[in-house]
């Protein structure tokens, strides 16, 4: 009765924090509501980063059969789930891609919940995931729009958690036949689980090692857990988990083996699991993502190795980050952080299966190294050794006066404090393209004709979405061939754009949607190619795709890392882009000051720290014509001044094709057709070749 | 468990306040502070009822 009566109370906190988490989440769509922009059709914009775009995506492929989506995708889980959610609720597509993410990540309250019941300390874990569901970088990456897979990558990597606490706390190895079966979900849902899960089990391996060498259940329950990570088919795992626990129960119950055989079994298995995640490639992306390389290599048709800049090394999300970072993203402040660790590790000395919980604080450390998208793991952690800290302390004055207050003043403001950025975060967030954008879109491509948009690969997945036209590189793909679009927008000669880019595409089009550049490389040679386009003398295939090319402001800030991708390794680059934004325009004193640069309008000279420069010419853009032009001298140094926002300054790249075309819609009319040209979108199409 | 309920509840008013006022700082801590203050009475009843029952 007892026993039926702390389940009860387990659920209602369950209920109660799941609400809360949904009702807070929520608030965004109510702040998009007041946003004309953000609407769109009758519904909120649903795509508000890239990847919600290729779930999206997926989901609309499914719907409609436009055929625009590559096959390589692997995670393909996400987007069925949409599907089906939109096929049998009648809801529209937008409207449950864009909630979808309040209904899946607040479930990570119910692991939290669970892994502080079963600590003793169920107080701690409702508190906790009160606070967890709306904190720091754990919201900033599962918020309405943000429909990627870590919005159940996070409550099922910890309910996976929760399955091997339990299994060590009542010894049962059902427990661990239920976590390898989400383990095998895990791994089917999200391709990079593997690597995490093979750390679970590591660390359950480094427990039973060391606390538990004598319990025989739990070496029984590591077999289990190893079972997910066999290099078999998914479907043979499961049988093999349905079969193999039964079995193991009976074996566990009438002691068969002795402990020393068990132990010596596990001390096995362990570096043999590591060897088979090494070589199945299970830890090939961890390891990308810690050893970025510098450059794709490539070989040639003429024997030369080609090399082309990598691209991890200049995605944002996947770059190390600095310890104030960490900070900042796992736990919002430093106390908090400081707080949560001597309170982690106070719990994992007082209560040994709370070892386990050290993983997911020791991946949110390796985000310094490995990119600021780890330090959601440490999240929850960090709020549980928090609260754990102030729970202890309570205890210990539990007779005295308001000692209560000890445990739920901070627990409150702690939710408070959470509740405070994520409102400050909403009101910075905005979708991916707005509702001008998304009109452009719809209107201009989502022509009858096949074709493709040439674009930097940050505008794939969501414009697989909006458009049912393919793009060369997506937010996937974006290796070889970002060398094609690259070398399209810093190229000067706009006849060679159009035969460079109708080879190219055509070329890419046979091949689709695998690289293109080496396989031509190899095939005809990439300075032949390149030559030959240059001079005329390449036979440029015949045209059987539309050939789009969309741009907005979102570009401008990635100019300089493109311009990076638009050389071969080998080549000197031809000159240098950069961009600042605007902190203030005096026309009156002939000064305009950005962050890091300031501009004396009267003489044409740029200021960057105590360097200064001449400027040749400096423009002044509203967005869609040039206002005004200041001209000082026959310098290549261009400077523009972009909606009174941003300044890009470049060198010999003002005759480029991004540069003619995104600020001064001038491209040959012999070879390109201005689709559209507004403050919030450029849309063009090659025609001349 | 009063305490969760409780808290819980004092929290979602603020946000329905916050909602409603669009002044979501004042609110959110404002709810947290009636919500120690209740802790601070319960506290007080509970060591009164103590207090008689010895």
């Amino acid at each position: 009765m007892q026993m039926r009566n702390r389940a009860k109370i387990v659920f209602i906190y369950i209920v109660l924090a799941y609400f809360f988490a949904l009702f807070f989440r929520f608030f965004l769509y109510f702040l998009a509501l007041k946003h004309p922009e953000f609407q769109f059709g009758g519904h909120i914009i649903s795509i508000w980063t890239a990847d919600a775009g290729l779930h999206a995506s997926i989901a609309k492929e499914l719907l409609t059969h436009r055929g625009n989506i590559p096959h390589y995708i692997s995670d393909t889980l996400l987007g069925n789930i949409l599907y089906l959610l939109t096929k049998y609720t009648h809801l529209p597509l937008d409207s449950v891609v864009f909630t979808a993410p309040a209904f899946f990540a607040s479930l990570i309250v119910v692991p939290i919940i669970l892994i502080g019941y079963e600590l003793g300390l169920l107080q701690v874990g409702f508190w906790s995931a009160l606070a967890a569901s709306v904190a720091m970088n754990y919201y900033f990456r599962t918020h309405l729009g943000y429909t990627d897979t870590d919005i159940l990558n996070f409550p099922l990597f910890f309910t996976i958690l929760y399955t091997y606490i339990v299994t060590i706390k009542r010894k049962n190895i059902l427990f661990a036949a239920a976590g390898a079966v989400l383990i095998l979900f895990f791994h089917l849902f999200y391709h990079s689980a593997k690597p995490l899960t093979f750390g679970l089990l590591l660390f359950y391996g480094i427990y039973i090692l060391l606390f538990a060498r004598k319990e025989s259940v739990l070496f029984y329950a590591f077999l289990i857990y190893a079972l997910p990570l066999l290099p078999i088919k998914p479907l043979y795992i499961l049988l093999a988990i349905f079969a193999i626990t039964p079995l193991l129960i009976v074996i566990a119950k009438r002691r068969v083996l002795r402990v020393q055989w068990l132990l010596l079994v596990v001390a096995l298995l362990l570096p043999v699991s590591g060897y088979i995640a090494y070589k199945k490639g299970y830890l090939q992306r961890a390891i990308t993502y810690i050893q970025k390389s510098k450059e794709y290599s490539f070989k040639d048709k003429s024997g030369e190795i080609i090399s082309l800049q990598s691209t991890l090394k200049t995605v944002a999300e996947a770059t190390g980050i600095s310890w104030k970072q960490l900070v900042t993203y796992s736990s919002g402040s430093i106390i908090i952080f400081l707080l949560g660790t001597v309170g982690l590790l106070l719990l994992v000395w007082h209560r040994k299966e709370a070892f386990m919980l050290l993983l997911p604080y020791i991946i949110g450390i390796i985000s310094l190294k490995a990119g600021v998208r780890f330090t959601t793991f440490a999240v929850p952690i960090i709020i549980i050794g928090f609260l754990y800290l102030f729970y202890f302390l309570m205890k210990k004055i539990q007779e005295k006066r308001f000692a209560t207050l000890l445990f739920y003043g901070p627990a409150a403001f702690l939710v408070a404090f959470y509740l405070q950025i994520m409102d400050v975060y909403n009101h910075m967030l905005s979708p991916f393209f707005n509702a001008k954008q998304v009109q452009l879109i719809s209107k201009h491509l989502n022509t009858k004709e096949r074709g493709y948009i040439l674009t930097w690969w940050d505008y794939g997945w969501p414009l697989w979405y909006y458009s049912n036209k393919r793009t060369i590189i997506d937010n996937g793909k974006h290796h070889y061939d970002n060398y094609i679009v690259a070398k399209t927008l810093f190229s000067n000669n706009q006849e060679f754009v159009a035969r460079f880019d109708r080879f190219f595409i055509e070329e890419f089009d046979k091949r689709f949607p695998w690289p293109v550049i080496p396989y031509v490389a190899k095939r005809y040679g990439l300075h032949n190619i390149l030559q030959g386009l240059q001079d005329g003398t390449w036979r440029v295939p015949s045209r059987k795709n539309a050939i789009y090319y969309y741009f907005d402001d979102k570009i401008l800030t990635k100019l300089p890392v493109i311009e990076e991708f638009a050389f071969l390794s080998e080549e000197k680059k031809k000159g240098f882009v950069w961009i600042d934004r605007v902190r203030m325009i005096d026309m009156k004193k002939g000064v305009v000051q950005g962050e890091r640069v300031s501009i004396d309008l009267r003489n044409g000279i740029l200021q960057f720290g105590s360097q200064k420069d001449r400027i040749g010419k400096f423009y002044f853009s509203d967005g869609v014509k040039i206002s005004n032009t200041f001209y000082y001298r026959p310098d290549e140094y261009v400077l523009i001044l972009y909606k009174n926002k941003y300044i890009i300054g470049t060198y010999r790249y003002i005759n480029s094709f991004f540069f003619q075309s995104f600020f001064f819609n001038n491209l040959d009319k012999k070879f390109f057709q201005t689709i559209a040209f507004t403050e919030d979108a450029k849309i063009f199409k090659l025609i001349g070749e | 468990m009063r305490r969760e309920l409780i808290g819980v509840m004092f929290l979602m008013i603020g946000g329905i306040v916050a909602l409603w006022s669009e002044k979501f700082v004042p609110s959110v801590y404002g709810v947290v502070v009636f919500f120690i203050i209740f802790l601070f009475v319960d506290s007080f009843k509970k060591l009164k009822k103590d207090k008689k029952s010895l």
